[in-house]
């Protein structure tokens, strides 16, 4: 059951990261075919300007959760594939765990501290 | 003496990714999936560098970063992010959604010769490459338009 809920989250993170990531792209990489206005997107005041934003916050802690889990869950399944023992799997299991909480931590951390200055 | 069977492993690691049977174009792209996705993951990594380490350390670091990754090499390599993440995602919808059954038709006998569901509704498939092939090319033609990517 909890491999099966794992499994459905990591299907539901990638629609979050398609909805979210689709915002990001449509903003800072189509900016000239969709005329967004932003013309200089990785400036750095036009991003701080995004950085002082609360919605923009939102949305990229947002990405970073489900982006977090969706790759690392994926690369988990690769790296299960070529395990043997139940051992190996678990310590797999924890690396991921460990790894996904500690890059979280630090990227969030980042947009919320640039939100406060 | 009889000789030795040996069964078939059916973990086939990395080799498995490249020849894994008579599956044809979904196998391909299977392997483009993974591929594009590992592509992904290195870059978000490089992304997450970028956007945390440089960007907290104010506006100077943040505009040599810039400035340091203004260049063709870099360029090339957006240009394919760009294209991985078109391809991984469309790809993706269409494996959650044949994944959770929509659009397969309805079950049927298994009478020989045998087809599969998936090979049946292939032209669903082929509408997916059809966007995959457009949303490239808006992406080219900002590209183009003088946009970065």
């Amino acid at each position: 059951m909890l491999k099966t809920r794992m499994h459905l989250l990591f299907l539901l993170s990638a629609v979050g990261i398609a909805v979210f990531l689709g915002i990001h792209m449509a903003v800072q990489h189509l900016n000239r075919v969709l005329a967004t206005g932003d013309v200089s997107p990785t400036s750095w005041l036009s991003m701080i300007g995004r950085a002082t934003q609360n919605g923009w916050v939102v949305i990229y802690i947002l990405l970073l959760v489900f982006g977090i889990y969706h790759g690392l869950y994926g690369l988990r399944g690769i790296i299960i594939e070529m395990t043997k023992t139940d051992k190996a799997i678990a310590t797999v299991n924890w690396i991921f765990i460990v790894a996904g909480i500690i890059l979280f931590a630090w990227a969030a951390y980042v947009p919320i501290a640039l939100a406060a200055r | 003496m009889q000789n030795e069977v040996r069964p078939r492993p059916n973990q086939l690691g990395i080799g498995g990714w490249f020849w894994g049977g008579n599956y044809k174009l979904e196998r391909y792209l299977y392997i483009l999936h993974r591929v594009t996705g590992l592509g992904l993951l290195l870059f978000v990594t490089f992304h997450l560098f970028e956007t945390t380490v440089m960007r907290i350390q104010g506006q100077s670091v943040w505009e040599a970063t810039m400035k340091f990754l203004a260049n063709p090499v870099f360029e090339v390599g957006l240009i394919l992010v760009a294209l991985a993440f078109v391809i991984h995602m469309l790809n993706g919808a269409r494996l959650i959604i044949q994944e959770l059954g929509f659009l397969m038709g309805k079950p049927e006998r298994p009478v020989y010769p045998y087809s599969d569901a998936i090979r049946r509704k292939r032209s669903i498939t082929m509408v997916f490459i059809a966007v995959i092939i457009v949303l490239i090319i808006v992406f080219l033609l900002n590209r183009v338009i003088g946009g970065a990517l």
